[in-house]
């Protein structure tokens, strides 16, 4: 491989969302602080304690799909096609040039057809047709879509699409004519994850209106909601790129492990911090040259101290000035499409000149203490982010996202 | 290239135990988790290492094969095969889609017809949360984390040893890291290798380009050499 550097740009970006389907009904979703929690209905609800989450709106789906097919698989093919059909970039590689990179969760088991038809005497079965693993799901889509240069599934849960796009960044950095297509895909809104989910007891208690039930930092906040979707993006160098099609620039990236407990975040922050300091420093970047930052911003009672505690170590005196947000409050967790679909905000956020409203923000909390923007979206000017995540299982992640030639 | 690659037999014993500080992790474990803390120990044994050591690893898929449901409701063992065994017996069922074969025969249906309702009644509200644990792919990684105070750069990705290869080449980590993959078969047999490795020497291997399941390449390595 060479190391001869070169910026690595976004330039193509498709989704599938809770709260929109394209690029102009996402933006405008952030822009009018939308959000889609509310009462799950693609399920049969009553056996769940809690039936709140954030649905991709149907239209996008296949009219014949219903409650037992894997969501996550046509979020993937959805967007894979919307990205195909809007890039001019794909083209210019061949088939062998094009390498996905996905993250996204666990493989998917139709346990109602298996129950159905496990029952039914000495018939064949074929585990197969029941178990869907998630890399033959990618495999079977650049497969589809004329991928040839290789795949790489990341299941690392919260942190595994921004892990899959910095191994893009890493890799485009010393190879040249190569693109990647990068993101994430994933749904747990089905019987058997969601209620494995439950189980671990981290859903939102919140009581009230679903629509206010995930509230990353603020005092009143009860946990997390799922989500679900896709976001795609095409990655290149940007010595390869159409200048007019450059989205943002990812500068930096950085991973690290807790070592703490699978259950918990490390408390003091230091891990997270470490990774964020790694991607500022891989960025050529220092502290002071991050404008916004886009948290991981969970809503549970645990990640958005130690969040805070990471924002201390890295900006010192200058974190609780800082401006920061998160998504979750509009699309719910995500879970392996999660940073996928918040890099979209930062690019919004980017394209807009302002720090987005944190939906369902309200009340700050001192043991956070973050600058979480409520009320009216934040204008100022910014030319880099950085994207935090962090995983069960203490993971970290974090992408230095920034404008292109700034 | 340092390696260390294991085949364990359906119902051998992987002694982690001894490995193990807060033996009450052990509880957490899966059969890759198990594995893969064993062969981690058996390489850092031998090694120096930094807490900032990245651990690359792939998780590879379970094959299936065409089976008779009747084989299926027959076959005890089958379930009781995915479990794992420390010296002082302490066993640990491995409870992801594998369990529900035998779980299928408590009846999650209603006249033929799937029940959401006897779903949850009979199978999740029985199940300890902790079995959550074990169905999560990225938490091999976690608990090796954990016990060997690794604190670097990092991966769990799913079956493929060239983008393995790749997450070695690229990492900025100057120096020799870990890179591991598991895999578990349908009798609950597993196999596990571990390699302490360099970006410079993975740049030279021919899974660089050359993609294959990732827990072939690691025996590979191990019968051929590194190549």
């Amino acid at each position: 491989m060479k190391n001869n550097n070169s910026n690595i740009v976004i330039t193509g970006m498709s989704l599938a969302s809770p709260i929109g389907n394209n690029q102009n009904e996402f933006y405008n979703a952030i822009k009018n602080q939308h959000t889609a929690t509310a009462e799950l209905k693609g399920m049969d609800v009553n056996i769940f304690t809690k039936s709140i989450g954030a649905e991709v709106k149907k239209e996008i789906w296949n009219e014949n799909l219903t409650d037992r097919d894997d969501r996550k698989k046509y979020f993937l093919d959805y967007t894979l096609e919307q990205l195909f059909k809007s890039s001019c970039e794909i083209e210019k590689y061949n088939e062998a040039s094009r390498i996905l990179s996905l993250g996204t969760g666990l493989d998917y088991i139709n346990v109602p057809d298996l129950v159905e038809n496990i029952s039914d005497g000495d018939k064949i079965i074929k585990l197969d047709d029941y178990y869907h693993s998630t890399y033959d799901v990618a495999m079977q889509a650049a497969l589809k879509y004329n991928i040839h240069g290789g795949i790489s599934v990341n299941l690392a849960t919260c942190v595994a699409s921004s892990q899959a796009i910095g191994i893009g960044y890493r890799f485009l950095k010393k190879t040249e004519n190569k693109i990647f297509i990068t993101g994430g895909f994933d749904s747990m809104l089905n019987y058997s994850q969601y209620l494995g989910f439950q189980r671990l007891g981290t859903f939102s208690t919140w009581d009230g209106d679903p629509a206010c039930a995930c509230r990353p930092f603020d005092k009143k906040r009860s946990g997390l909601v799922l989500g679900e979707g896709a976001a795609l993006f095409t990655l290149q160098r940007a010595d390869e790129a159409d200048q007019k099609s450059i989205l943002a620039e990812i500068k930096g990236y950085g991973s690290t492990m807790d070592g703490y407990l699978v259950t918990d975040p490390e408390p003091s922050g230091l891990y997270l911090a470490k990774a964020a300091i790694s991607a500022i420093k891989d960025a050529g970047l220092s502290p002071d040259d991050i404008d916004s930052v886009h948290l991981h911003g969970t809503g549970t009672f645990k990640n958005d101290p130690a969040e805070a505690n990471a924002m201390k170590i890295i900006f010192g005196d200058r974190y609780k000035k800082i401006p920061v947000f998160s998504l979750k409050g509009s699309i719910g967790h995500g879970i392996g499409a999660c940073s996928a679909l918040e890099v979209c905000g930062v690019i919004y956020a980017l394209e807009n000149q302002v720090t987005p409203v944190t939906v369902n923000y309200e009340f700050p909390d001192d043991t956070v203490g973050l600058f979480a923007i409520k009320g009216e979206e934040h204008k100022m000017k910014i030319n880099n982010i950085l994207k935090l995540n962090a995983n069960i299982g203490g993971q970290n992640s974090a992408l230095v996202i920034g404008r292109h030639g700034q | 290239m340092n390696l260390d690659y294991k085949e364990y037999q359906s119902l051998q014993e992987i002694s982690v135990r001894s490995t193990l500080k807060d033996k009450k992790l052990m509880k957490y474990f899966n059969l890759e988790t198990a594995a893969l803390i064993k062969g981690i120990h058996n390489i850092l044994s031998d090694n120096s290492f930094h807490d900032d050591m990245p651990l690359f690893f792939a998780l590879c898929k379970i094959d299936f094969k065409t089976i008779a449901s009747s084989e299926i409701f027959n076959t005890g063992q089958y379930f009781d095969n995915f479990k794992i065994f420390d010296s002082d017996i302490e066993k640990f069922p491995r409870t992801d889609f594998l369990k529900i074969p035998a779980l299928i025969t408590e009846n999650y249906s209603i006249n033929g017809k799937f029940s959401p309702e006897l779903f949850n009644k009979n199978f999740f509200s029985k199940l300890s949360p902790i079995e959550q644990f074990k169905v999560l792919a990225n938490l091999p990684v976690s608990f090796a984390s954990i016990v060997f105070g690794l604190h670097g750069d990092n991966v769990t990705i799913y079956e493929s040893g060239r983008s393995l290869v790749w997450h070695g080449v690229t990492t900025d980590y100057q120096g020799v890291f870990l890179i591991g993959s598991a895999k578990t078969a349908i009798d609950g047999s597993v196999k596990a290798g571990i390699a302490y490795t360099s970006s410079e020497e993975l740049q030279t291997s021919k899974y660089f380009t050359e993609d294959i399941c990732a827990i072939e390449m690691f025996k590979n390595w191990n019968e051929q050499g590194f190549h």
